[in-house]
């Protein structure tokens, strides 16, 4: 396949999923281009892999993870309880919150590779060995991540209910 | 309860993906990208240390001297004899719109490797800078970086230009991004002429170039580093300041260059200045011979932010000093504060003009 070929057929699902691997669609847009830009250069190595989109997949988890890397020193520390104040919404949208909502916003609260974890499991549905392969660590540390996270959501979940008026 | 919040995450997921950019823009836009990636990553990685330096602070130590107190360290450190750490600015601009004055000023102490920023810039604005907020300010900045062969900078898909003669290209701007000149200065030295916000035209921008000259100012480091963590090199020399009463020097140290190992995430950054980036609270240093304190942040990425902050104010006198780092340990920090010299204030006489 070429690289227009493999453009042509992937390149949506490609920025879909750079898309909720970051939780941020201009970051998104921004690392595809960049990944694909490399991608082209190496195009003869990677077409003759046996999987050359989880290649370019991985390039993007990569890019987002050293994205992330370079600026861990500017983020802010969430703390549980800021956690828990995720999105305090005006009176007027309050009525269009729900539980999917605040799950789209306490998502974005995760570190980046419990983020990265549960986009490749639950949006890619793939093993604990892929997710492993991709993020360069052992499946023992995909079920970690993916155990922190959920555990993460479950507690923030009905906290976050709360402060933002969906749930008493 | 786990079932159903796998399932909330899904749809949140599937929720997410759908607000994922248009693929025919992003495709559109793929031509000349390798020409901005290249650009992006070496003013991206001075940015991101810049940044960097911005939030990360550091310590002090007993060793230090400011300005004429003249107390050289105790018999403690090692250390080879401190180097200077200024840096050549080497070319200016002599003509900018009516309200803009230089605020900024950085620039990188040794080769970093390929695609990396091997020269300085600095920024100019018609307002004082400022630490905070999301909204980018109008700005021009002055970028000179070593070049990168004979045929560099490639045109890519800027439009031709000639800078005082010289062949460049002008690259207007997207949304997202800047808009530049970019020229072949001189046998060794690549400029560009950046703005960002600042509503320019193409023939405003092209006259700054054009007004573009060699300076011999340099960006001034009165900081000497005695000690420095295994493996860890002073890179970064950053100054951002308002004016005289509200500046802040900063010197980043990272991992050095080297492309058969992995990733090592220290760093660490030395500010002195009238502000530190550290928290406010934290533990009491009484070891130091001044006010100091230690602190300690998480991220929500795991990491772990110190700080060693000493307070060198007195009667008026409003001085910080401040060590912070990232992967460097708090006994490292506090050593690398024990090894610091400060020699008095920067040069700011250039600062708002």
């Amino acid at each position: 396949v070429t690289f227009e070929e493999f453009i042509s057929a992937r390149l949506g699902a490609l920025i879909r999923y750079a898309t909720v691997v970051t939780w941020d669609a201009h970051l998104a847009e921004d690392i595809t281009q960049d990944v694909l830009v490399r991608a082209r250069a190496r195009w003869g190595r990677i077409s003759r892999l046996d999987a050359p989109e989880l290649y370019v997949k991985r390039m993007v988890v990569n890019e987002f993870l050293s994205w992330r890397r370079r600026r861990a020193a500017t983020t802010v520390p969430l703390s549980g309880e800021e956690l828990a104040r995720v999105g305090p919404a005006g009176p007027d949208r309050m009525a269009e919150l729900d539980e999917r909502d605040v799950v789209l916003r306490l998502i974005a609260t995760l570190p980046p590779k419990q983020r990265a974890a549960i986009a490749l499991r639950y949006y890619e549905d793939l093993t604990d060995e892929e997710i492993a392969d991709i993020l360069g660590c052992r499946a023992v540390t995909v079920r970690s991540h993916i155990s922190r996270a959920l555990a993460t959501l479950r507690s923030a979940l009905p906290a976050a209910m709360t402060v933002i008026g969906v749930r008493p | 309860m786990t079932l159903e919040l796998e399932e909330l995450v899904r749809q949140a997921q599937r929720r997410q993906a759908e607000r994922a950019a248009d693929p025919d823009a992003v495709r559109a836009a793929l031509p000349g990208a390798a020409a901005r990636l290249a650009r992006r990553r070496r003013i991206g990685t001075l940015v991101a240390s810049a940044a960097t330096a911005v939030l990360v602070a550091a310590v002090a130590v007993p060793v230090i001297v400011v300005r004429s107190a003249g107390v050289r360290p105790g018999g403690s450190a090692t250390a080879a004899p401190p180097a200077d750490l200024s840096t050549p600015l080497r070319y200016r601009p002599t003509w900018l719109p009516p309200g803009f004055a230089e605020r900024s000023r950085v620039g990188n102490l040794r080769y970093l490797g390929p695609d990396r920023l091997d020269g300085a810039f600095r920024v100019y604005s018609p307002h004082p800078a400022e630490d905070s907020g999301d909204t980018p300010r109008p700005s021009v900045a002055v970028v000179v970086r070593k070049a990168d062969g004979p045929n560099d900078p490639a045109i890519g898909g800027g439009t031709p230009v000639t800078v005082n003669g010289r062949p460049g290209a002008y690259h207007a701007g997207e949304p997202t991004s800047s808009t530049y000149v970019e020229w072949r200065a001189d046998t060794d030295w690549v400029v560009s002429v950046e703005q960002r916000g600042a509503d320019l035209s193409e023939a405003e921008l092209l006259r700054i170039a054009e007004s573009v000259r060699p300076d011999e100012d340099k960006l001034d480091v009165p900081l000497r580093l005695g000690w420095l963590p295994d493996g860890l090199d002073a890179q970064w020399a950053v100054f951002v300041g308002t004016d005289r009463t509200a500046w802040r020097l900063m010197v980043s140290a990272n991992p050095r260059w080297d492309p058969s190992t992995g990733s090592d995430e220290r760093s660490f950054t030395v500010e002195w200045g009238t502000t530190t980036s550290a928290p406010d609270d934290g533990e009491g240093l009484p070891a130091f011979k001044r006010p100091a304190r230690y602190v300690e942040r998480t991220t929500n990425g795991g990491g772990v932010l110190r700080f060693v902050v000493l307070d060198y104010g007195h009667q008026g006198f409003n001085r910080l000093l401040t060590v912070g780092g990232t992967g460097v340990s708090r006994d490292d920090l506090i050593r690398i504060a024990q090894h610091l010299e400060v020699l008095g204030d920067p040069d700011l006489s250039w600062l708002g003009k």
